[in-house]
């Protein structure tokens, strides 16, 4: 090496360092050009680098460290392998000390026998340490009895300097040798798993198996979890005193067919607040219930309940929010008529609150006398913004109607539905004051305004709704007000939720 | 060790160049630093120690050291420091055969150098945790012929565990620039140990 390429090492090694891990390659690959000896130096370098405080180059959840090494011959007679000829497959890297060793031939054939498993699964498996392939091939080529691999399925990568090991983190410099590590490496290339043995103790395949099935469920897996076993569902393993990021579990306050509500103590904030925990398989996808609720985090108003949080790190996605006691709307609407003064306070109450929202354009989609809450000192809480907005944009007539069967208790979501989300269009400002409206109506009469009996029958008599038929049967400020709010058209359903607050007041 | 007065005297002359007194200075430093790691190694690893790791700067006396730290006020053209380096590396190869050239008990085959001191006994062992005396002498010419404030620096570091400010002061850089200095010499020995001198 002359004076001058070593400063353009040092140089390319420097960039390089300045750079995010995951960008290093590509800046390697524009820079060093063809010129291949540069570039694997750099490389090299780098991954002999540990700044303190670094993270390691490796971890779960990043990208595999890339490589590209000889090895024995596949089947297509290609003699060099390399990460990205895995792409779209799960890969199980193994690497292991010696060839001709004790027990490297009895975890690499335990492997072998189960390889239709592994395939079935997806995954293909690689072998890697630090013999050469020549090496490899005297192994593959003595028999089993003699201690070699004889019929062994997969290949057999030589990282004969240890630079593949190295960046893996299990070489052993003084022993210039490999430990017995094992990476699961997704589809995408991200390591998923990581297990490393000293040398003595060899690995058991069923483990690897279980791992490697167990992360393509997707789901939360137990300490007893096997191959064909169910996952861990969230709502079932949350009991009170469970821990979910910085929530206490207390109590189950609440079952729906997205999730349950829980009672939780916020541990850093010292405050009670309700978790509102989505189920993984409920019938709407957890990520848009989230997403929903984070545009409704942003909403700050007396009568409505403020979400604190949206996460789902630790694998099970919830909302945590203002804890509200009180009783439901439902409650008293069930229990008969009200005064014209409740009505009139609850009803404007809940249309200051959401008058705030739509004036933020946040747009609730599901009000019904189940999400609105009176504490005890009369403030009413509008609660669960977003959640219809979740299921509609993708759901057809057919699609609401399963949604609403599959035991939600919702007391008839469709009963408060505007006539146009009834019949499949999103939900919107128009929408909800046509269910305003509605609730109004049953608050003053304690009669359901569209009482089916069925599903399909509620739905057919919102779509068919007269607004007339309302607002006669109640006295005035509620009459005009219903006369604007349940006009069947959402075009010509022009009171606003302030214009209603103003009325009732 | 013997008085670094004395030293400091013969390094006076050999900077008037009196003749002769290079050569009593190497004498003098290396049957001193001899003589000083010869009991430290004996008692420290004992005859059946196989690979020793160590510190050289833990083998020599305080007064030592504050002689090639601060070699600035009084050897501007870092005579000292090169001879007295040399001549550590040197102590601690010929020390190395001549346990491995013993008839019996002679186990030792290898005496490293921590790369960034000791490190945490918790931590993994890693690549470059520490290098073989041998081969970072030669290395050490290699990198002098390339760079040589790069190997002026990995000296200060490896061989006397001098801290990135003291190496700063030393030679008149910024701290950032040692920093970066270290960072690539020391991927870069690692490498050429590696590539070049597999062991």
């Amino acid at each position: 090496m002359n004076p001058e390429r070593f400063r353009k090492t040092q140089q390319l090694f420097n960039e390089a360092m300045l750079r995010p891990p995951s960008e290093r390659d590509t800046f390697l690959a524009e820079t060093c050009g063809g010129d291949a000896l540069m570039r694997d130096q750099v490389t090299r370098l780098i991954g002999y680098s540990r700044e303190q405080g670094d993270r390691p180059a490796m971890f779960i959840g990043g990208p595999a460290p890339a490589f590209d090494l000889p090895c024995t011959a596949d089947a297509a007679g290609r003699q060099r392998v390399a990460l990205s000829d895995f792409h779209g497959r799960w890969a199980v890297l193994v690497f292991y000390p010696h060839d001709f060793s004790l027990i490297c031939p009895t975890e690499l054939s335990a492997m072998n026998r189960r390889l239709d498993d592994f395939r079935e699964a997806g995954a293909e498996v690689l072998g890697i340490s630090v013999d050469s392939v020549e090496s490899h091939e005297r192994w593959l080529a003595t028999p089993r009895s003699r201690g070699g691999l004889a019929g062994l399925g997969f290949q057999l990568a030589s990282d004969e300097d240890g630079v593949t090991s190295r960046a893996y983190g299990v070489f052993l410099e003084q022993q210039h040798l490999a430990l017995r590590g094992l990476f699961i490496v997704d589809p995408n290339g991200v390591l998923q798993f990581g297990s490393v043995h000293n040398l003595s103790v060899g690995r058991r395949t069923e483990d690897i198996l279980r791992v490697l099935s167990a992360l393509q469920t997707g789901g939360l897996c137990a300490e007893d979890w096997a191959p064909g076993l169910p996952t861990v569902d969230p709502i079932e393993a949350l009991r009170s005193g469970s821990i979910v990021s910085h929530y206490r579990i207390e109590e189950r306050i609440g079952t729906g067919a997205c999730g349950c509500v829980y009672r939780a103590r916020d541990i850093m904030l010292d405050r009670t607040v309700a978790l509102k925990v989505i189920k993984p398989d409920g019938p709407l996808p957890p990520d848009a219930i989230l997403a929903e609720a984070r545009a409704a985090a942003g909403l700050s108003h007396n009568n409505v309940c403020t979400v604190y949080a949206v996460d789902e790190t630790e694998g099970i996605p919830f909302i945590a929010m203002e804890h509200i006691q009180g009783r439901p709307l439902g409650d008293f609407i069930d229990d008969g008529p009200l005064a014209p003064e409740s009505v009139a306070d609850i009803g404007g109450q809940i249309a200051r609150g959401m008058g705030a929202a739509h004036a933020m354009g946040v747009v609730h989609g599901d009000l019904k006398p189940a999400n609105i809450i009176q504490r005890e000192d009369g403030v009413v809480k509008i609660l669960d913004f977003g959640l219809a907005r979740a299921a509609r944009p993708t759901a057809d007539a057919d699609g609401v109607a399963s949604w609403v069967s599959s035991g939600s208790g919702l007391r008839g979501t469709p009963a408060y539905m505007s006539p146009e989300q009834a019949a499949g269009a999103r939900a919107s400002r128009h929408g909800d004051v046509f269910s305003l409206g509605v609730m109004i109506y049953e608050m003053l009469t304690g009669e359901s305004a569209f009482p089916g009996p069925g599903i399909e029958e509620i739905l057919d008599q919102v779509r068919a709704t007269e607004a007339d038929r309302f607002a006669t049967a109640v006295p005035e400020p509620f009459s005009s007000i219903l006369a604007a709010a349940m006009v069947r058209e959402a075009g010509n359903r022009t009171i606003t939720m302030d214009e209603i607050a103003g009325r009732l007041t | 060790m013997g008085q670094p007065g004395d030293i400091t005297v013969l390094l006076e002359a050999a900077r008037t160049g009196r003749e002769g007194a290079l050569d009593e200075l190497m004498d003098r430093v290396y049957s001193d630093l001899e003589r000083i790691a010869l009991k430290h190694l004996s008692r420290r690893f004992g005859d059946n120690a196989r690979t020793v790791t160590l510190e050289p700067a833990a083998l020599v006396n305080e007064s030592f050291l504050r002689l090639i730290k601060q070699r600035k006020s009084y050897d501007n053209r870092g005579q000292f420091f090169a001879i007295a380096t040399k001549l550590m590396l040197r102590v601690l190869v010929d020390y190395q055969r001549q346990q491995m050239a013993q008839r019996r008990g002679g186990n030792l085959k290898r005496i490293s150098l921590y790369l960034d001191g000791r490190p945490d006994p918790a931590a993994t062992p890693g690549p470059g945790d520490s290098i073989a005396v041998e081969p970072l002498t030669r290395v050490l010419e290699r990198l002098e012929a390339l760079d040589p404030r790069q190997a002026e620096v990995v000296k200060m570091r490896v061989v006397w565990g001098m801290k990135v400010q003291e190496i700063a002061a030393a030679l008149d850089l910024s701290p950032s620039t040692v920093k970066r200095d270290w960072r690539f010499a020391r991927a870069w020995i690692i490498d050429e140990v590696t590539q070049v001198e597999p062991t």
